[in-house]
């Protein structure tokens, strides 16, 4: 019987198969085939191909030693000879060591990162069981929103329902309840990184707890568990047991039960305290009622199966359980599904509120992981081509070998030998150099990346796999072609590598060149849109502008008087309120809006601010037609201003005096138009301008949290200090915290930088390692020329003539790499590009310049050994013969 | 010659499977004799030294379709195995003849 899913893993099959010396029968093959049939009737499918797997890599070890063991003398021999040649051939061991270091060091970075991300939230030993509630909300438009947040009955329900679902924990973060302060003493400190929660939490989640037991915290009401860091920062080094701490919030003073580890950075939950969910849970507290509502989505859902299948399996459940519960909303208009947590962390882009940390999109680790290779085997490429060259010259040593009795495969166990060792060179050079710039790295990516770690016999386990790769694909070139040649042309005075392997060694320098042009073109477009959105008029002004926050009631009511106050500070030009700012970094207020009368069905869902009469003056937004609000809180109550977008969406032409209908909440209010504003860009320029109504300050729909303030920013430290006195003339209970506007809007693009950066210091590498090769090949190339150049110098030839003649061949090759590399450049950006819905259009002149960038790179590289040999004294080389 | 332990081993096991000394049964006599699992790698090379010592020889069964189509390798001793085992055996027992006080007798 064959049966494809009997067979081992095929890969691994042929790794067998490659390494046991008995290739012609298989014997071996056979041997642990049929173990891996036992194993599968036995264990099952799954168990068999893992003990293969496993057995394979048990089973290289010994076989690569047992390969070199026909004699250890030899082996130490071929290793000797390798390390005459690195000290003897300078400049060639140079680059290879050089750019097989970088090569490796940077995919030894790149692993560890990729480890990481893959890591995420694995250090839960449940983890395959777990799942969290995502919910859908259809849209008026046909579309979907996606967030996972839920009502609080449906994690108690399905619990109820489905014998599967073992346990079930709601969490809330600020989302619900936004920010608020924590006393301890005179300590005030503006906690958002908060967690409300129930037991549950520890019985699904392995968070570690340092101080107290896990089964009894977090039962009753106003009970707390910090992290350790904030236990560090509200108690220093005492102990906080039992101590209490205030906070401003629904719950009042919270009692210290238990002190826990940090989360740790590959968990997408990230947190600095557990907040009892019971303290808000008293009897007839509004939150009682918003919990069990089935139409009020508001809390963070994780299940808890009994097995994997059955989490599997219970996305289409789901479908029978909103039926079951179906009301108005939920059920109808939104949907459940689960997310299994191996998910959470790379199948999240499209979720909205998710609050998931460090979430990415799969494709960022892809591309990083080709970058990687392509550098490696940049690196390789070099190592072949010079090696080659370096091979012809030894051809003698080698022919001398098989005249004394070595077989092809001591041949070839020699050069792989030889390129085996000097990628364990560059592996532990390239391992001291990532220790060295991994803080940096760590830093910058906010991650923490560490060699040794849970992982590290699989990090170890592929840095040894890295150092085989690299060896054999170096040497596998050189193989190649010398185990090829017969003895007797090894054996001849001088050979001449043979057309083939030029035309190889050619395309393999044209590939490098691909791979860096592709690279100089990406960093050029990266930088292009980046300077773009830096640049780019956003329809309102963003520098100078001073962003206060309204953190308590007295701050809000006492608006006017704070304002006026803040007026008399000459450094202040003009001060807004608003319940939003354009730029903001957190989350508009959605409102549904429909032209007046319509039906429900018609409604459109748009962002919404609050403003008063100096909005538009402080932050320098232009008015379209109509008008303002006037400051006339009875009149401007009842009017908007809308931008452009939302006339487009409503089919508006004559917008002045127009009404329209805002429901919010089951309320339906009418409002009237009373001006149009430009469309400015109030959320990031990864999304396009949407429809936003601007109401007056005390509209129903949101209420102020900012002042915003036009500052000069000549002796800002001394305006800071004297806007903080203002503010806690009024507010006593609240910290003074304020932003400025451009640093905040900077933060959007923070990724995108941080991409960029990447890419730039991926395309130096990756330029340093092809200029390395073409260098190499270049002086070279310069060697065998020498008489050539010396005849034609002779001859008559200027020296101008001979740089030319010298560097044309090298040209072409970049030259073709151009042609090849601008359309794959252009691929590759435009996508990136897409994700911006402002960017720029990649024009000749980017072509050009990276195309220009290309050549002249080369151009300088080889110039150095065509200057040389130019220079060279024809009666010097042409003299011995 | 005086064979390692490893390889005093593997020869018997190979002389007590007799027409079934291959492989996979090779592995699992060693396990038994170990308690420890060899890799097959660890195993092959073993055996592969041991044929080029000439103290084993081996030739190849007929394909079975469990193994994939794949033949067995079924070794077995030479007589310079068979020697050496028997050389290897009495060097053993001279070494062993009248040791005391190791507590032999308990164990």
């Amino acid at each position: 019987m064959k049966s494809k899913r009997n067979r081992p893993p095929l890969i691994f099959e042929w790794l067998v198969k490659m390494f046991f010396p008995d290739r012609g029968s298989y014997s071996t093959v056979g041997d642990m085939h049929e173990q891996y049939s036992y194993i599968n009737s036995t264990d099952g499918l799954f168990a068999a191909k893992w003990w293969y797997t496993k057995e394979v890599f048990k089973s290289i070890i010994p076989l690569f030693t047992h390969s070199i063991y026909w004699g250890i003398e030899m082996f130490l021999n071929y290793i000797k000879l390798a390390w005459r040649n690195f000290t003897r051939q300078k400049t060639n061991s140079f680059i290879n060591l050089t750019g097989l270091t970088l090569g490796i060091a940077s995919s030894i970075i790149i692993l560890l990162f990729t480890l990481d991300e893959l890591s995420f939230d694995k250090f839960n030993s449940k983890y395959d069981r777990i799942g969290r509630i995502i919910t859908e909300e259809f849209q008026n438009n046909g579309e979907s929103r996606f967030y996972p947040l839920t009502s609080g009955m449906v994690g108690k329900t399905l619990v109820q329902e489905y014998p599967e679902v073992e346990k079930h924990v709601n969490i809330i973060d600020r989302d619900v309840f936004g920010r608020f302060v924590v006393q301890r003493g005179e300590f005030q400190h503006h906690e958002a990184d908060y967690l409300m929660t129930e037991p549950a939490f520890f019985e699904i989640f392995d968070y570690e707890m340092l101080i107290g037991n896990k089964s009894k915290v977090l039962h009753e009401p106003n009970e707390v568990v910090l992290t350790s860091t904030s236990a560090q920062l509200f108690f220093g080094d005492e102990d906080p047991i039992g101590e209490v701490l205030q906070t401003n919030r629904p719950f009042g003073n919270v009692k210290v039960v238990g002190v826990m580890n940090d989360p740790p950075g590959n968990s997408h939950l990230q947190f600095s305290m557990l907040i009892s969910m019971s303290s808000l849970l008293t009897d007839n507290s509004n939150f009682t009622r918003i919990v069990s509502n089935w139409d009020i989505s508001s809390m963070r859902t994780y299940l808890l199966f009994n097995s994997e299948s059955s989490l599997n399996r219970f996305d289409g459940k789901l479908k029978q359980f909103d039926e079951k519960h179906a009301t108005d909303v939920f059920g109808v208009k939104e949907s459940a599904h689960i997310q299994k947590m191996e998910n959470i962390h790379f199948g999240s882009t499209n979720y909205e509120i998710d609050r998931n940390y460090g979430a990415r999109s799969i494709n960022a680790v892809y591309i990083l992981g080709i970058i990687g290779l392509f550098i490696v085997l940049s690196a390789c490429i070099n190592y072949s081509n010079l090696s080659i060259a370096r091979y012809f010259n030894r051809a003698k040593e080698i022919g001398v070998r098989k005249v004394v009795g070595a077989n092809k495969q001591q041949v070839l166990a020699q050069i792989f030998s030889e390129s085996v060792f000097i990628s364990v060179l560059a592996v532990l050079v390239s391992v001291g150099v990532v220790y060295l710039v991994l803080p940096t790295f760590n830093n910058y990516l906010d991650k923490n990346l560490t060699g040794i770690s849970d992982n590290s016999l699989l990090f170890f386990g592929l840095i040894f796999f890295i150092t085989l790769f690299v060896g054999m694909i170096s040497g596998s070139l050189p193989a190649f072609f010398l185990s090829k040649l017969k003895t007797v042309s090894l054996m001849r005075l001088k050979l001449m590598p043979g057309n083939s392997v030029s035309v190889i060694k050619k395309s393999l320098v044209v590939l490098q060149f691909v791979i860096s042009t592709v690279m100089i073109f990406a960093t050029i477009t990266v930088y292009n849109q980046l300077n773009f959105i830096k640049n780019k008029d956003l329809g309102f002004d963003q520098g100078q502008m001073l962003v206060v926050d309204i953190n308590s009631r007295e701050s809000r009511n006492n608006f006017q008087s704070i304002k006026n106050e803040f007026l008399n500070n000459p450094a202040v030009s003009s001060v807004t309120v608003s319940s939003r700012v354009p730029g903001d970094w957190k989350d508009f207020r959605e409102i549904q809006v429909a032209n007046f009368g319509q039906h429900e069905s018609e409604n459109i869902q748009m962002n919404f601010i609050c403003v008063d009469e100096d909005f538009l003056n402080t932050f320098n937004i232009s008015m379209r037609e109509g008008s303002y609000f006037k400051g006339n809180p009875g009149l401007d109550s009842t009017k908007v201003v809308v931008n452009r977008e939302v006339l487009r969406s409503l089919n508006i032409s004559e917008p002045i005096g127009k009404i329209i209908q805002v429901t919010r909440r089951g309320n339906v209010y009418p409002v009237e138009i009373i001006g149009v504003v430009d469309d400015f860009n109030f959320r990031s320029l990864h999304q396009k301008v949407g429809p936003m109504v601007i109401g007056y300050y005390n509209s129903p729909f949101d209420a102020i949290d900012y002042y915003s303030l036009k500052v000069n920013m000549a002796g800002i430290s001394e305006t800071i200090k004297q806007l903080k006195a203002v503010h806690e003339k009024f507010d006593k209970g609240t910290p003074f915290e304020y932003n400025f506007l451009d640093e905040k809007i900077a933060e959007f693009y923070q990724r995108d930088v941080k991409e960029s950066t990447i890419i730039n210091s991926a395309s130096l590498i990756s330029i340093l390692i092809a200029c390395l090769g073409l260098f190499g090949l270049a002086s070279y190339t310069a060697q065998q020329k020498v008489k050539e150049i010396g005849i034609r110098k002779v001859l008559g030839a200027r020296d101008t003539e001979i740089v030319v003649f010298f560097s044309k061949g090298f040209l072409m090759l970049v030259a073709i790499a151009m042609l090849i590399a601008i359309p794959l450049g252009y691929h590759f950006m435009d996508q990136w590009l897409e994700g911006f819905a402002y960017r720029i259009d990649i024009g000749f002149s980017q072509v050009l310049f990276s195309a220009v960038a290309a050549i002249l790179i080369s151009v300088i590289t080889i110039s150095y050994q065509a200057i040389k040999a130019s220079n060279n004294n024809p009666v010097d080389s042409i003299r011995a013969e | 010659m005086i064979l390692t332990r490893s390889e005093e081993m593997l020869l018997l096991a190979v002389h007590r499977l007799q027409h079934d000394a291959y492989g996979v049964k090779i592995r699992l006599l060693m396990k038994e004799f170990t308690g420890k699992e060899m890799a097959f790698g660890a195993l092959f090379v073993q055996l592969d030294r041991l044929s080029q010592k000439e103290l084993l020889k081996s030739y190849l069964s007929d394909p079975t379709p469990e193994r994939g189509g794949r033949s067995k390798r079924i070794y077995q001793l030479t007589t310079e195995g068979k020697q050496a085992l028997i050389r290897t055996k009495k060097v053993q027992d001279s070494i062993w003849e009248n040791v005391n006080g190791l507590g032999l007798d308990k164990a």
